[in-house]
């Protein structure tokens, strides 16, 4: 157990480390926040057009979970994915330890970026549109937004794994993001997509959690939205399974038949 | 320019937008600005209006949804030419060259939009497969001069960004700020009338602004004359280009002088 905690902020670092190569605080507060913002921005000013004030406030909640689900799924993909251009893949397979803690260390820096994505959302939009919401019904969500945020990551690793063998999984994720806005009721009710969405809108994450993240900020209480949390959490859990399962497939196929730079 | 020398850019020019051309055919990259971003853009704009009762937006919609695509496949390829030219090592070798860079930029550019007339087909096929929206283009002579004015307009502007690509290893997060403040100040798929005031003169700056304005009108058969349009988009994309010209020079001079293009 104290090996795997090691493992895991050993992760964590790497995660840091990896993530300021890129994201300098230039390059943070001038185009990755500014980024954020406008394309919730983009999507609220289109509800705002189709339906008014109303639509323009279910927007508003749905894209501020939505834009940090966007960043979970690319980024957990590509942590996946970056194993094998970094050629660090074979020590996963070399290593006697398991490769769970490290991974897992090394999607936090990005859970981090997930967060002050949404926060900074909620917290210059709601202001700026003037939009009725009171951030003490939005503390109450905070839980299951975070819930949301690790059934979101746990498809991002699915996809990653799955895709390991070919070049798309960033494109994938990218789309599978843009696809969940239609699936997952983000800018238009859940229950007013037809039948066939509503069916596979109630197979991907982010669906019921949203459901109760909205019913709670209008006032719901824990007890009154535990199915739908429930449903969110499971799902997590089947993502998650599915994850780890895939990724240990990818890491066994490739020890058996010594394929690491197909990989 | 001697005539010699026009010649020879021309002939640079068309080989780059010869070899831009084949680039796509093979790339896997192309796929989403070129066919998934129109269609799920459409379904989410669309989606949204109808929810909202109002179908007369649709067409508006669609035709926006169009123009981010075509706007993205230039920004987000400029971006791409930039920043695989560094990766391959051949940046410095082409900013060595006599020829300008920029002559190389505007053909892979103009190839790229060219190119991206597909994703605009795009948008109205699924507009009105997903939404029955019927489909009828009043003026089309008027909707296709102004789509080749706009496609010209939008490559003139993405040699501004790709101009300054070439200063930056971050030019994928450069592409990803600028994308946004375009669709939202040119009206793209949402109206003006919701942008404060004071968004207005920035909106009036983009041809995207004027392309939308032309194409929309096309397409319903709004009544008037579209010259003037037409007009102003031609005179933003000189306006573009001049800006280009001087900050390429810029640019090259940076550059040349702090030898700092093969860092990555």
């Amino acid at each position: 157990m104290r090996s795997a905690w090691r493992l895991f902020w050993g992760g964590v670092r790497v995660s840091w480390v990896d993530y300021l190569v890129e994201m300098t605080p230039e390059i943070f507060l001038g185009m990755r926040l500014p980024r954020i913002l406008l394309q919730a921005l983009f999507f609220i000013f289109l509800a705002k057009a189709a339906g008014g004030a109303d639509l323009e406030r279910f927007a508003l909640i749905g894209n501020g979970v939505q834009i940090a689900v966007f960043i979970l799924i690319l980024t957990m993909e590509a942590v996946i994915e970056s194993e094998k251009y970094d050629d660090t893949f074979q020590y996963l397979i070399a290593a006697p330890s398991s490769w769970l803690p490290i991974m897992l260390g090394k999607c936090m820096a990005y859970y981090g970026e997930a967060m002050i994505a949404s926060s900074v959302t909620f917290a210059v939009l709601i202001p700026l549109l003037h939009i009725p919401i009171v951030p003490v019904d939005l503390l109450r969500a905070v839980p299951v937004i975070l819930i949301i945020f690790v059934s979101a990551g746990a498809m991002g690793w699915c996809i990653g794994a799955f895709s390991l063998p070919v070049r798309y999984g960033y494109l994938i994720g990218n789309w599978m993001g843009y696809l969940m806005m239609i699936f997952c009721g983000i800018n238009v009710p859940f229950g007013s997509l037809s039948a066939p969405l509503q069916f596979v809108g109630n197979l991907l994450p982010v669906t019921h959690g949203l459901l109760a993240v909205r019913a709670l900020i209008d006032g719901a209480s824990y007890a009154s939205v535990w199915p739908l949390i429930a449903k969110e959490v499971m799902i997590l859990l089947v993502y998650s399974a599915i994850a780890w399962v895939t990724f240990g497939y990818r890491l066994h196929v490739t020890r058996q038949q010594g394929t690491i730079e197909q990989v | 320019m001697r005539p010699a020398a026009l010649h020879a850019t021309f002939r640079i020019l068309w080989n780059s937008i010869q070899l831009q051309l084949k680039d796509n055919v093979v790339s896997s990259q192309i796929i989403g600005p070129l066919i998934l971003q129109p269609v799920i853009f459409t379904l989410i704009s669309v989606g949204t209006y109808l929810y909202g009762n109002r179908p007369d937006l649709g067409l508006f919609a669609i035709t926006g949804t169009g123009l981010i695509s075509i706007w993205n496949a230039n920004l987000f390829t400029s971006g791409d030419i930039i920043r695989e030219e560094r990766r391959r090592g051949t940046l410095s070798l082409i900013m060595a060259s006599p020829t300008p860079l920029i002559v190389i930029l505007l053909g892979k550019s103009l190839a790229n939009a060219v190119t991206s007339v597909i994703a605009m087909g795009l948008t109205f096929l699924t507009g009105m497969l997903a939404f029955q929206i019927p489909i009828v283009i009043a003026d089309p002579l008027a909707f296709l001069i102004g789509m080749i004015l706009v496609i010209v307009s939008i490559t003139c502007l993405g040699l501004i960004f790709g101009t300054l690509f070439i200063l930056t290893r971050s030019a994928g997060e450069v592409m990803s700020a600028v994308n946004y403040p375009v669709y939202i100040l040119s009206g793209l798929s949402i109206p003006l009338t919701l942008l404060p005031l004071w968004t207005h003169p920035f909106s009036q700056i983009l041809s995207p602004t004027w392309g939308n304005l032309v194409l929309n009108a096309a397409a319903s058969g709004t009544e008037g004359s579209m010259l003037l349009n037409y007009l102003v988009i031609v005179g933003l994309s000189v306006l573009y280009l001049i800006i280009a010209h001087f900050l390429y020079r810029y640019v090259e001079y940076r550059a040349l002088q702090t030898g700092t293009l093969e860092q990555w």
